[in-house]
């Protein structure tokens, strides 16, 4: 009853209006640092002279400007080691990312498709699934497998779909309704070709602001396992392995801590609030949240 | 205010705006309306014009923080409601006006039971003296809308009743306190044929019984026929003409309302005669300078174009918004 | 309403038993040979036939299921390598300190989330919503690790005003307890606030204000049924995400619970404990979502009804 259809507004028109500033300048921070990390950082990021082992950033005391966050304890580059990392953030949230959300999109289409019995199994299997914690999974594959990339990419893998399946589930319920659907049925297309022809390029939307706005958790998560050590191994310069590393230093080498999870946020804040843009934009109904 | 003394609601230059990110929406523009006791007054126009936005207005519930009355005065037996304070609002509301929602399905809480729901109109209005108890005068007011096994459905849920019941449950709610003011907003727009001339005849029983003035506000004029003495139409947030219900339909002035009844379905008529308004209505935020029903209108001249024509009345109680009767 | 209990019940039980089923083919069928990793290096080959033997590693993969399947459900997870105690008494012991962690960090975020959230969404745009807002958006993107690694240099190095490490007194528990439900807090808050602005903005709302309710029982009552139904979900969701920030907050600031045991125990190769753990943190996450869809029932007639 409050509708404001009549008002004949242009709804494209507010597209523009907020842009995510912050957000697009964290974004273009971090791509940059994973497409051009060889032209930007000043140092290889793994070698180090032992010589100038836990140097400060260049406005301390004893800083020089030639390592500009100062070096950590193997006196390998601070910046030069943020910046390669963006890379392993980025491999392993677009491996994750890959795998999960084509499987739960895959899961996803064929429960809401088909419906009935599938549909029921398949949302049971989700429900009974995303009650598991992530942390158990990665225990046991890095039991068998050894911690590392590999093992967070499939643990992220195995838990991550049950929410993709959900959502595209639902989308693909209402999207079987309408009559671009039900005429590719009468004109005999096969349910294959109806699925991946006709529903799944309406699901683009979706799935660009559910994978835009996963990444920033896939990212703390990431660095969170390689902090405990479940994940990327020494010497990467993963971002939680960093703050690791710098952790036994922390009474007189604050910015081998402080610095990682700067970056951290950096990359996070980017996909969130461009994240939560496109929701608004691409989604103003707001089914996803 | 001179003329009439049995007056209970008056209107006047009433002003509501929508703040929107996009801009202001004008839903109600400067609306003059008067409801004696007892009458019942149909409000006819098309969905957006500002229908529902009045009704609201007065009761003071607009949406939140968006909706804001800008202007205008409503005087509800001598007292101007604009300036009471959202207590003695709150105290009126639901008690001396009340309202019926347009889709019982959603104004109904779905987690609580219809009897609870109910038994808030009494509970937090101390007026009537009933002896009763809550829950027996709940079931007293299902009885009286007509829902059959009453003792039992005040324990239902509202998933558990019907469209049609719904709407009784809804109207058991909005007479409970019997109040001076029922506003009956699309009360049988969610509701199949049958069941909507029924609840419409539940109305004018209810109306009969308690005495109450009853603004109907509808689409659809069919219902309006069936019940109201007076109509007003309003086009793009402003009234464009008030008529008995008979001058109405046998004199409608105001090529707008001309259209409307016209745009009826006559039994027997043939099909592609049946008449449409051309064009849409004008955007709320964007709205020409002269007669808003200008750029639709057959009878257009210069005049419309360029300044909003005044009130006329045309006889006792026909007043039209429209420059070819000045 | 049994019906559906009953069901849920059902439901539990057969996660818990797919889990053991898993945990004893992964930790069986991977890397975790008990013989190879007790064994010292320099050992003869009767020794290894004895530990095989010892841990029923002889018999056929069917009985070994079973068996283990019947030392479960007795509470039987083998013994820790390390400690040489049963796995279940050791993983026990340590309990008690996570919990009273977890339930400390769970409350203040219900209770800071629960407030936040339901007051923004009654005054948008407000000063405790564009507060509340902020504070969510940085709940959401610092990662809670790092938070914890700071809150020790601000106060526990530098400032000196907070022990770093260990159990002790209410101080001890400060900063863990932020660390820990940072996140939980923003989630809670964010939900919060977007399923009760949701809810008032709906008819039903309006209807009870037609009415003549009162505000607060129109937000309380009306608006908070409706939008809890979205808040228990992610209340239980929390919980998961609590257990995962127990093994991060414990290992920061080395607090003696099972988190920072089941750590230890990973890399020392103490496979029984992390079974145990494992297990336990199973049950835990299904009892909570069983327990959710009772309280979900309770509040939605629609399911109680089905």
């Amino acid at each position: 009853m409050f509708s404001l259809s009549n008002t004949g507004v242009n709804t494209k028109k507010a597209i523009g209006a907020r842009l995510p500033y912050l957000g697009l300048v964290c974004l273009v921070i971090f791509f940059s640092c994973v497409f051009f990390a060889e032209l930007i950082a000043p140092y290889d990021p793994n070698e180090g002279e032992l010589l100038n082992a836990t140097l400060p950033p260049f406005w301390q005391v004893d800083g020089t400007v030639e390592h500009l966050l100062g070096t950590d304890m193997l006196g390998r580059d601070v910046l030069s080691r943020l910046i390669h990392g963006s890379r392993i953030s980025f491999l392993i949230s677009v491996g994750c990312i890959s795998f999960y959300g084509s499987l739960g999109i895959l899961v996803g289409l064929m429960s809401g498709f088909f419906g009935g019995r599938v549909d029921m199994f398949i949302m049971r299997l989700t429900d009974l699934w995303s009650s598991l914690p992530g942390i158990i999974v990665l225990f046991m594959l890095a039991s068998v497998n050894g911690p590392s990339a590999t093992t967070i990419i499939i643990t992220f893998g195995i838990m991550g779909w049950p929410g993709y399946a959900r959502i595209v589930r639902g989308e693909c319920l209402s999207l079987k309704e309408r009559d671009f659907v039900r005429l590719a049925k009468v004109a005999g297309c096969s349910d294959l070709r109806i699925m991946f022809s006709h529903i799944f390029p309406n699901l683009v939307n979706t799935i660009i602001i559910m994978a835009t706005i996963e990444v920033g958790g896939i990212i703390v998560a990431t660095a969170t396992m390689s902090f405990l050590g479940l994940g990327t191994q020494p010497p990467s310069c993963d971002w939680g392995l960093m703050l690791a590393e710098g952790r036994q230093y922390i009474t007189y080498a604050w910015w081998l801590v402080t610095f990682p999870g700067i970056a951290i946020i950096v990359a996070v804040l980017g996909f969130n609030l461009t994240g939560d843009w496109l929701r608004k934009v691409l989604d103003p109904k707001q089914k996803l949240r | 205010m001179d003329k009439n003394t049995t007056e209970l609601l008056k209107i006047e230059n009433l002003q509501t705006s929508f703040f929107t990110k996009k801009g202001e929406v004008k839903a109600v523009d400067g609306v003059d309306l008067t409801i004696e006791s007892g009458e019942t007054v149909g409000l006819v126009g098309e969905s957006g014009c500002g229908k529902s936005t009045i009704s609201l207005s007065l009761m003071q519930v607009l949406p939140q923080p968006a909706g804001k009355i800008t202007g205008g005065k409503v005087w509800f037996k001598g007292e101007n409601l604009l300036e009471k304070t959202k207590e003695e609002m709150r105290r009126l509301r639901g008690d001396r006006i009340s309202m019926i929602m347009q889709d019982p399905m959603v104004a109904m809480n779905q987690l609580l039971k219809v009897g609870y729901q109910i038994s808030e109109v009494l509970k937090y209005h101390e007026n009537s003296s009933s002896s009763l108890n809550l829950k027996d005068r709940c079931i007293d007011l299902l009885k009286r809308v007509k829902v059959p096994a009453p003792e039992s459905r005040i324990n239902d849920y509202p998933f558990q009743f019907s469209g049609g019941m719904s709407q009784r449950a809804l109207i058991a709610m909005g007479i409970a306190n019997n109040p001076d003011l029922l506003i009956a907003d699309e009360p049988t727009t969610a509701l199949d044929v049958t069941i909507a001339a029924q609840v419409l005849k539940l109305m004018q029983e209810v109306q009969k019984e308690t005495g109450a003035s009853i603004i109907l506000i509808t689409h659809d004029l069919a219902s309006i026929a069936q019940i109201c003495t007076r109509v007003v139409v309003m086009y793009a947030g402003r009234v464009v003409e008030k008529a008995p219900i008979k001058t109405f339909f046998k004199n409608p002035a105001h090529p707008y309302s001309v259209g409307l009844i016209q745009s009826v379905p006559v039994l027997g008529r043939r099909r592609d005669q049946l008449y449409s308004i051309k064009g849409q209505p004008p955007s709320l935020m964007d709205l020409p300078k002269g007669c808003r029903f200008a750029p639709r209108c057959e009878h257009v001249f210069d005049k419309c174009l360029n300044e909003y024509p005044p009130e006329v009345t045309l006889e006792d109680r026909h007043k039209v918004s429209c420059w070819r009767f000045v | 309403m049994q019906g559906f209990i009953f069901k849920r019940i059902g439901i539990a039980i057969m996660t818990v038993f797919l889990v053991l089923t898993i945990v004893f083919f992964v930790f069986r069928m991977g890397a975790a040979d008990p013989v190879s990793i007790m064994l010292p290096p320099d050992a003869s080959e009767k020794e290894a036939q004895m530990l095989t033997k010892k841990f029923g590693l002889d018999k056929p993969l069917k009985v070994q299921y079973l068996n283990f399947l019947k030392n479960a459900v007795r509470g039987d997870f083998g013994e820790s390598f390390r400690y040489s105690e049963p796995a279940a008494q050791v993983f026990l012991a340590r309990l008690p300190a996570t919990l009273k962690l977890a339930a400390l960090a769970f409350a203040l975020a219900v209770v800071v989330g629960l407030s936040v959230g339901i007051l923004s969404a009654v005054k948008p745009g407000s000063l405790i919503d564009r507060v509340g807002r902020l504070f969510a958006l940085a709940g959401m993107s610092l990662p809670s690790f790092w938070v914890g690694i700071m809150l020790i240099m601000l106060f526990g190095v530098k400032l000196q005003w907070l022990p770093i490490s260990g159990r002790g007194g209410f101080l001890n528990y400060i900063m863990p307890v932020i660390c820990m439900s940072l996140y939980s807090i923003a989630l809670i808050t964010r939900l919060a606030r977007s399923s009760m602005m949701d809810a008032l903005k709906s008819d039903y709302v309006v209807m009870a204000r037609i009415k003549g309710v009162p505000e607060k029982n129109v937000i309380l009552l009306h608006a908070f049924k409706n939008a809890s139904l979205s808040v228990v979900t992610v209340i239980i969701g929390i919980l998961a995400v609590m257990i995962t920030n127990t093994v991060v907050v414990e290992m920061i600031f080395s607090w003696p619970g099972i988190g920072r045991l089941v750590i230890e125990s990973f890399f020392t190769r103490d496979y029984p404990v992390v079974q145990v753990f494992v297990i336990f943190l199973t049950i835990l996450v299904t009892t909570l979502y069983l327990i959710m869809d009772i309280i979900y029932a309770y509040i939605d007639p629609r399911i109680r009804f089905q």
